[in-house]
């Protein structure tokens, strides 16, 4: 933003740049109007349906606050936001853990790069559902091959306890390659001369690692996290297509809630109130890892 | 000493993860090879027994697939044209154009980064049956092309290029969409290649508007479509692994084609991921 | 004949010309009815043969029929299809679901009429079932079946049990103590299960037989907007859920599971709906069944013996904007009017015919083995009437998630019951919505 107020100075300009708006507007006018359609509009029309009684096409009463109150007051909205914060839980440290792992593999083992980044990276690209039906395939109770690599015949996606975890196994397989290119962009730079300079210290191994690796890469660390911690509270397609939410609602995360109200009880009142709810809960979530790491920072300097 | 112990624990945990990340994707294309009596058998093989190519003609035959492909290809093929014409445009005049507004309506433009899609789905779908879009390509596609992020890179990336550049041109009395044409094309190639791509992959890839705005069987783009195939194939553990292999395969090589492309717009557009 | 064959001829010669002539121009046109249905198994296979049976039948209509996954995903699919004009011409739908669906402006109704053109009349449909098909006054769907709970049992490990009269029936169950002795029994004593039933996540069975056991005491679930079951809810879940603490039946068991733990003689009763029987005929005509098995309604555990039962019907949807036009609605009525008088083969299937001059022939009473049941027909209750009611319906599909927990032993039974109350609350209070 700082960059932009520099550019916004009058002074900078030549002065044939003051007949600018007709043509701006016109270049940004597509983008408004599908921005506006969209984007804009649905943002304000879902805080209006969260004061009204509606079901999919129509809006029957305002009802004020109503919807926000029983949102207070329903369990099964608070378990939908404690699955999605436990489904969180079990992803944000492990995606980020293996990425800055594979990141760091793929930039010690340069004559195996391409083959190693590609294995890593190529889930990423996969659609959901191909993810989801491997998993599903891989994790079948009788003929799944996991259960016949580890002995067994555990039904892990019909299990209360282990089925979350499945989930969120196959979505660290899916999208662990995004964090290790954005470590892997991290550590690329990482002046090689700082290394030299250490080991001629006589540093090595973990040493150089928590003297320089670490700290240069704090600030890719904290974004990786939270851009993990956002994608990890906006689950919605795997627990969907793997789990449908079960067992007895142990994998409904918040979306799907959301989702369900609306779509399957015709609620749309009550979802958009659930969607506010839960854009409330990401930012104010968000807001408070960059407290954290700011206030981390701050106390190591 | 310590040093060759970091190498080879670091080379065992490289292959054992590279295994690890491989195995899916071969099990899943090990298992679509076989015929489908193999895959419930009792006794366990890492490779068919008997190959075959059954499981994809029967695919292929049986359900949408090629349909759903066909959809995905367009559906992914607009969002892309679209998003790289409205967001190249637009970040110009917000880089390079000087007018009342820009900073608040940049400002607002950007909120896109905060307030997740998925919170939209409602009024967004209800807006679409109101304009008659619901199962059609346009509905698909129109939300889609609204990317706040890859607008960011486009002006950032114009941001960075001298102001000079472009008083050339504008002193030859050339208009700002010519400007665009033909001073900053040429030079923007790169970035604008890595955005497309990501912006494809991620069209492809969508699942949950298209899952909201489809309700016939014939508009379905591949991962929706892949989700529906327990229902054409009952429990058919190789075709269904045929169809995870038939709907990866676009992207798959599309990545291993474009590997440095790709690599470089991901980064380029952090935010995109979810 | 040589004389008839002659005009044929001719007009096979002339009908030659017609589409050589044709060729551009349009063809005599075809009206083809869109139908969606959620039957799956061996029903979906006996509505694909009474499909193509009824395009065989005609030449200027045809049906082309969709099967989509059954329960919420159908009904979400068909109202969101349908509230936007994209919906089919013609769906299979739960009568349980009328309220919900007419309510909301999901279907059209058929008007005497159009019904009487299609030769279709109220009086030749069972009352109850006809009754439920109406909303408002006006006709919603034509009925097509029953489809009640009964109680499966496998003669062999029954007998082993001493729960077998002289005849190899089994001797009459009264009350919920003597079916769970007669559980007991057969678990001890034959060393396989008891009972099987669908337990897993999303079960409906669990829902179905709830509340058959509250009927049975007279106890209504909701009224007024309010649940009113009171301490009998989750003292009958607890009752159930007693046969699989106890290990009489095996908890977490899915659909699919449950079925073959019978067909695979390992459990001496099975719950389930009568859309099981075709299984257990082919099974045994092809030999590969491996015991003999009957047939029981719901034994009477309390009161009386009310059972749960849902029906199939067809209806149309609404499509607002793309009404149907009225040569469509003939069109996919006379397809309608052709089933019900082909039902016959749809008993194959374990169900009640709705239609009576099929229903009540002789070669439907003495179809076995559905003779065992036919009884089922006098006690069924459907769910209650409701916007949120219905088969996968808003409330069935709370209920589906929560009270199997009890049966698994996630929750107690008092909890499940009171979670599904708490979501469901919100829906009970809700005015009806127009979708």
């Amino acid at each position: 933003m700082q960059r932009d107020d520099t550019i916004l100075a009058p002074d900078t300009r030549p002065t044939t740049a003051r007949d600018d708006t007709l043509p701006a507007w016109l270049l940004l006018a597509p983008f408004l109007v599908a921005f506006g359609l969209f984007f804009f509009l649905p943002a304000l029309e879902t805080f209006w349906l969260s004061l009204t009684e509606s079901s999919l096409t129509r809006t029957s009463a305002f009802v004020g606050l109503d919807n926000y109150h029983t949102l207070l007051h329903d369990p099964s909205f608070w378990d939908s936001v404690g699955n999605t914060f436990y489904f969180s839980l079990l992803t944000v440290i492990p995606l980020c853990a293996l990425g800055l792992l594979m990141a760091m593999l793929v930039d010690r083992f340069t004559g195996a790069r391409g083959w190693l980044q590609g294995t890593f990276f190529l889930p990423f690209v996969l659609p959901i559902s191909v993810m989801t039906l491997i998993a599903d395939w891989m994790l079948q109770p009788s003929s799944g091959v996991v259960n016949h690599i580890l002995g067994g015949q555990r039904a892990w996606l019909a299990d209360p306890y282990l089925a979350l975890p499945a989930v969120a196994i196959g979505t660290i397989w899916w999208t662990v390659g995004f964090n290790m290119l954005l470590f892997l962009a991290g550590l690329r730079n990482i002046p090689a001369e700082l290394y030299e300079a250490a080991a001629l210290d006589g540093a090595r191994g973990f040493t150089l690692f928590r003297t320089i690796t670490w700290p240069a890469l704090r600030p890719v660390v904290s974004t990786a996290v939270i851009l993990q911690l956002i994608a990890s509270l906006k689950v919605f397609g795997q627990t969907y297509i793997l789990t449908s939410g079960g067992p007895f609602n142990t994998t409904r995360v918040a979306l799907h809630y959301m989702y369900e109200t609306a779509f399957t009880q015709s609620d749309a009142g009550y979802a958009a109130a659930v969607a506010m709810a839960f854009v409330a809960i990401v930012i104010l979530l968000s807001l408070l890892q960059a407290w954290i790491v700011k206030w981390l920072a701050g106390r190591d300097a | 000493m310590k040093a060759s112990f970091w190498t080879i624990a670091g080379a065992l945990c490289a292959i054992l993860l590279a295994a690890l990340w491989a195995f899916p994707l071969l099990w899943a294309l090990s298992t679509s090879l076989r015929p489908e009596l193999e895959t419930v058998s009792a006794s366990f093989h890492w490779l068919p027994q008997h190959w075959t190519l059954d499981a994809y003609r029967k695919t292929l035959g049986a359900g949408n697939v090629v349909r759903w492909l066909f959809n995905s290809f367009v559906v992914a093929l607009l969002v892309t044209v679209v998003t790289m014409a409205i967001s190249l445009t637009s970040a110009y005049a917000f880089s390079q154009l000087r007018f009342r507004g820009r900073g608040i309506v940049f400002g607002i433009a950007m909120l896109g980064f905060l307030l997740p899609f998925e919170a939209l789905l409602v009024p967004l779908f209800r807006t679409m049956h109101q304009l008659g879009l619901v199962n059609s390509y346009a509905g698909i596609v129109l939300p889609q092309v609204v990317s706040p992020v890859v607008i960011y890179v486009f002006k950032q990336f114009f941001d960075a290029i001298p102001a000079d550049f472009r008083e050339a041109a504008v002193m030859d009395g050339a208009g700002p969409l010519r400007v665009l044409w033909s001073v900053y094309r040429p030079i923007s190639g790169n970035i604008v290649w890595a955005m497309a791509i990501v912006t494809f992959i991620a069209a492809w890839n969508n699942f949950l508007w298209p899952f909201i705005i489809v309700t016939s069987n014939d508009m379905m783009t591949i991962p929706l479509g892949l989700t529906q195939t327990y229902d054409a194939f009952g429990v058919r553990y190789a075709q269904l692994m045929a169809a995870a292999v038939l709907g990866a395969l676009p992207v798959a090589l599309a990545y291993v084609l474009f590997q440095r492309r790709v690599t470089q717009g991901f980064l380029a557009a952090s935010g995109l991921k979810g | 004949m040589a004389r008839r064959g002659f005009p044929r001829a001719a007009a096979l010669v002339a009908i030659l010309f017609l589409v050589l002539a044709g060729v551009g121009a349009p063809a005599r046109a075809q009206v083809e009815v869109r139908m969606w249905t959620l039957l799956s198994g061996g029903d979906g296979a006996r509505m694909r043969a009474l499909v193509d049976d009824f395009n065989a039948s005609q030449h200027d209509m045809r049906v082309v029929s969709t099967t989509l996954k059954w329960g919420e995903p159908f009904y979400t699919k068909l109202i969101t299809a349908s509230v936007v004009g994209a919906g089919p011409d013609v769906a299979t739908i739960h009568l349980s679901r009328i309220v919900n669906l007419a309510g909301g402006g999901v279907l059209r109704p058929i008007s005497p009429g159009e019904l009487a053109t299609a030769g279709l009349r109220g009086d030749d449909y069972l009352p109850r079932q006809w009754a439920k098909a109406q909303y408002e006054g006006r006709t919603y769907a034509v009925p097509l079946d029953v489809h009640p709970l009964v109680l499966y049992y496998n003669k062999t490990l029954a007998g082993k049990a001493g729960l077998l009269d002289a005849d190899g029936k089994l001797k009459a169950i009264e009350g919920v103590d003597a079916l769970t002795d007669a559980f007991r029994a057969a678990t001890e004593r034959t060393g396989r299960r008891g009972l099987t039933m669908e337990s897993s996540q999303s079960s409906y069975a669990i829902w179905r037989l709830w509340l058959s056991m509250l009927a049975q005491q007279n106890v209504t679930i909701i009224r007024d907007g309010r649940f009113t079951y009171g301490p009998a809810g989750a003292a009958t879940l607890a009752r159930i859920g007693d046969w699989f603490t106890k290990g009489y039946a095996q908890s977490g068991l899915d659909y699919p599971a449950s079925t073959s733990q019978f067909m695979g003689g390992n459990a001496a009763f099975m719950l389930n709906g009568v859309w099981e029987v075709p299984e257990l005929v082919r099974a045994t005509k092809a030999g590969t069944l491996g015991f003999d098995y009957g047939i029981v309604p719901l034994p009477r555990l309390y009161a009386n013996a009310s059972t749960w039962a849902d029906s199939h019907g067809f209806a149309l949807p609404a499509n607002p904007g793309h009404e149907p036009s009225p040569e469509k609605v003939r069109a996919v009525l006379r397809f309608v009017a052709y089933v019900s008088k082909h039902s016959l083969g749809w008993a194959e299937g374990g169900h009640i015919p709705a239609y009576r001059p099929v229903a009540e022939s002789e070669r439907a009473r003495s179809l076995m083995p559905n003779a065992m049941y036919a009884q089922a027909a006098n006690d069924v209750v459907y769910d209650p009437d409701g916007w949120y009611m219905g088969a996968a319906g808003p409330l069935e599909a709370i209920a589906s998630k929560f009270l199997p927990a009890a049966l698994y032993g996630y929750l107690t039974p008092a909890q499940a019951v009171h979670r599904f109350e708490t979501e469901a609350a919100r829906l009970v209070r809700k005015r009806p919505p127009r979708y």
